[in-house]
């Protein structure tokens, strides 16, 4: 999911340059202008540093993780054609000790990588805004709030894929209730720390006493009958007010409210995006510039659109070719979780303690 | 083709309770073990077999120190000596602005070099193809690769393999490096297999 979803975010920088074909100008090497050099000073390009980063550390340690998945699937394969390609996908993996070992390894660094990267990716681009000094983005709340922001989004849009793909792909002994429950545990707990930023940043707006900052979250966004003080209000309500239901047991472990919960964190996430973007620049320092009301004309429409057509192409291609769940990883708890596991101990925990302790605690010492 | 054909004793196992005393006792009694092929992460097996500690850990902190260099090196010469840009009299040797350029370069060195060496150690590559004693060693059986030398008996070793608890023992001609290979071809299907 992140790297479908890094793909389609990584267009939108590239469409907005305008001249697309120049895109690579973005890149520091040796050229005919000089060489001239990018500005290593500018979040613009800190931001194509970290993107580009991201997209391929995350996609290392996804591949890295499906190579024994590819061999088990490989080695079970039942047609030619599938052999074949899960033969080259699997890069000769036979599970090897010794490999294992480096492969075990590989996958705590690459997690240990990747968890900074995580708040360096949104610290970054909570960057381009805050470094700013436009009135409604320039401040310095913005690297927490962003990361608290992707982590509450990105949980959301996990139970939006992963709900619909346990049902459908059977998923539920490895997928539990369990899991979908601490999911939303993290859910509220991210939302409400969502819920203290956007408090924070409305409070410091008016202590800070500065007009235009003040101006831009009174006028532009908490004034619910300013032009799009809706969208402020209704960010509000999706982000913070909607995810409380989740301090309800009950609530946190159904699944139809799980699903209909993590839509409208995305929407509510959505809109937190064009309320940092739309209300702070539909009208700036100069009065007379101000538009009325912004409207998406049908190209910017259709991009969005565009990305929704990308990321399910490939989020349903790997669903339908993929191993969906890490197999390796769940075959290695089996023994000590898995159903065969329970069954056998029924007979254990049902045993009384004393004889139990007798036979086997006992007597192992004699 | 690299590294030889040479002659194993294969048993399979089908319990780590099972498997963890044999590799022991096999080691005990002298045999060389080639490998142990597992579908998952078999956690202390490793230390059983008598494997050292893999170093991939430290390459990936010597990765990430280049990355880091590379970062500070670059930008420093560019900012400085290349092409020295005044922004408001600010001093050209902007540390903190370069952090968070220099912390990606640090990961991404980190991450690619980690990958790569992996992938070089295991020898692990598309259109790779190595053998497989086994078609069950990625699903669900432990597999057991005895190396046989000029002095060992592989009926011997078979019968010691059965009393330590293997459920299937043959002995196999196995080429032990990689080839460019496909995995339609030259190998039977696994529904073809014995044991599926």
């Amino acid at each position: 999911m992140t790297i479908f979803a890094v793909m389609c975010a990584g267009q939108f920088p590239i469409w907005h340059m305008g001249r697309v074909w120049m895109a690579f100008f973005v890149m520091p090497y040796p050229n005919t202008r000089g060489p001239l050099w990018v500005n290593f000073n500018s979040p613009l390009l800190w931001d194509v540093f970290a993107i580009s980063t991201y997209f391929t550390v995350s996609l290392l340690f996804w591949y890295s993780g499906l190579i024994p998945d590819l061999a088990t699937v490989r080695d079970r394969a039942k047609t030619k054609f599938r052999k074949m390609m899960y033969g080259v996908a699997s890069f000769g993996w036979t599970g090897s000790t010794k490999h294992w070992q480096r492969h075990e390894s590989l996958s705590l660094v690459l997690a240990g990588l990747s968890t900074p990267l995580v708040l360096s990716v949104h610290t970054i681009v909570s960057f381009d805004f805050a470094t700013s000094v436009i009135p409604g983005w320039h401040t310095t709340i913005f690297p927490p709030y962003f990361v608290a922001g992707a982590i509450f989004s990105g949980f959301a849009m996990v139970q939006t894929l992963l709900i619909v793909v346990r049902k459908v792909m059977n998923l539920q002994d490895y997928i539990t209730i369990g899991h979908i429950e601490a999911m939303n545990k993290v859910i509220v707990l991210t939302g409400s720390i969502v819920g203290c930023a956007y408090l924070t940043e409305l409070f410091i707006a008016w202590y800070g006493q500065n007009p235009y900052e003040w101006y831009a979250f009174k006028e532009n966004r908490a004034n619910i009958f300013s032009p799009y003080g809706w969208s402020y209000w209704l960010m509000m309500f999706c982000n913070v007010v909607s995810p409380q239901l989740f301090w309800s047991r009950k609530l946190r472990r159904n699944i139809a409210v799980t699903f209909f919960m993590s839509i409208i964190v995305n929407i509510g996430m959505w809109y937190e995006r064009f309320v940092i973007i739309v209300t702070s620049i539909y009208r700036d320092f100069l009065p007379s510039s101000w538009s009325n009301y912004y409207s998406p004309t049908i190209w910017e429409i259709g991009f969005y659109l565009g990305t929704f057509g990308l990321f399910f192409t490939c989020f349903f291609l790997f669903a339908k070719y993929m191993p969906v769940i890490a197999v390796a990883e769940i075959k290695s708890i089996l023994k000590t979780s898995g159903e065969n596991y329970k069954v056998k101990m029924t007979d254990i925990e049902k045993a009384d303690p004393e004889k139990f302790y007798q036979e086997e605690v006992d007597h192992a010492h004699h | 083709m690299a590294g030889g054909i040479k002659k194993f004793v294969v048993g399979a196992f089908d319990d780590e309770k099972v498997l963890f005393p044999a590799v022991k006792n096999v080691r005990k009694a002298g045999y060389k073990i080639h490998d142990v092929y597992t579908p998952f992460p078999v956690h202390g097996l490793d230390h059983a077999m008598g494997l050292r500690e893999t170093s991939l850990h430290t390459a990936g902190f010597f990765y990430a120190i280049t990355g880091t260099c590379t970062a500070l090196g670059f930008m420093t010469w560019i900012f400085t000596k290349d092409w020295p840009i005044n922004v408001g009299g600010k001093p050209f040797f902007a540390l903190p602005a370069w952090i968070p350029i220099t912390f990606e370069l640090t990961v991404l060195f980190s991450a690619v070099g980690m990958v790569l060496t992996f992938c070089y150690l295991c020898q692990l590559a598309p259109f790779v193809k190595k053998h497989h004693f086994h078609p069950r060693a990625t699903d669900d059986l432990f597999i057991m690769a005895i190396e046989c030398t000029d002095k060992t008996n592989p009926d011997e070793v078979q019968s010691f393999l059965k009393n330590a608890g293997a459920m299937e023992i043959n002995v196999q001609e196995a080429e032990t490096g990689w080839w460019l290979g496909r995995y339609d071809r030259e190998q039977k299907l696994y529904k073809d297999e014995k044991g599926y």
